[in-house]
């Protein structure tokens, strides 16, 4: 599992990765979360993909489903351009950034990396969920 | 694994998405520097254009509000079109199972944008 090279890999339990998405999918919809998160995780532990193609294919997989709800939201009026705009600008500096980035890194790096995320928005839901 | 290689369809679908990108983060750039040119959104504090014929005739009258839509729908058309472009593709190759699975992903994605309008 390494740099510059060509890792083999078997996609396994297509099954059970298709009810973690739809779950995945339901809480990115809900939460506004994009669910990144939790495709990753399910590729990854699930459908045993290698971390690289988890997180290629959730990037590029997010920017076609959240079309779907994107435009509801669009649609009914709930995204104030001037606080859209920004942060598009702003997320498409760092998603052209981390994609070049993660091509010079080592797999288990980015796992390290995803652990914080993911404590922080477990932490953060809790906290939503309970508190307010 | 022919079909994951297909060097120029895949070429052209990436820079159908790069070219969106691209479109649609100037023309949000635009709308920001004219916001803060202009000093105001050109609409009343928290109104801003939603039907796309508000956003359309916004965009004419140069409000800044509108031109950031305008790149906000740009940007969330992106990939419906390029969903659409391997539709094409797929049915250019023959690949009839892939015209399956990428028309009904275009089918559910057009539905959403119907629906939504239908049910405000």
């Amino acid at each position: 599992m390494a740099m510059d090279e060509t890792v083999a890999y078997k996609v396994g339990t297509i099954y059970p990765g298709y009810s973690i998405m739809v779950i995945a999918a339901v809480l990115g919809g809900l939460l506004g979360i994009g669910g990144g998160a939790f495709n990753v995780l399910g590729m990854n532990s699930f459908m045993k993909l290698p971390m690289k193609v988890s997180s290629a294919t959730s990037a590029f997989l997010i920017g076609v489903t959240t079309v779907a709800s994107a435009s509801i939201y669009l649609l009914r009026g709930d995204i104030n351009p001037l606080v859209a705009g920004p942060n598009a600008l702003g997320v498409l500096a760092g998603s052209i950034a981390g994609s070049k980035i993660t091509q010079h890194l080592n797999p288990k790096t980015i796992k390290k990396i995803f652990i914080p995320i993911l404590l922080y928005s477990a932490v953060q839901m809790c906290w939503k969920g309970w508190w307010m | 694994m022919k079909r994951f290689f297909a060097g120029d369809c895949e070429s052209c679908l990436s820079n159908c998405i790069q070219t969106g990108i691209i479109l649609s983060a100037s023309v949000i750039m635009i709308g920001m520097i004219m916001l803060f040119v202009m000093g105001t959104s050109g609409y009343p504090p928290n109104v801003f254009p939603i039907t796309l014929t508000q956003v359309f005739t916004g965009l004419l009258a140069l409000k800044p509000a509108a031109v950031i839509t305008t790149g906000i729908i740009l940007l969330i058309l992106t990939p419906l079109v390029r969903v659409g472009l391997s539709v094409i593709f797929f049915l250019k190759e023959k690949d009839f199972q892939y015209v399956l699975i990428t028309g009904s992903a275009l089918v559910l994605l057009i539905s959403t944008l119907i629906l939504g309008k239908m049910f405000v």
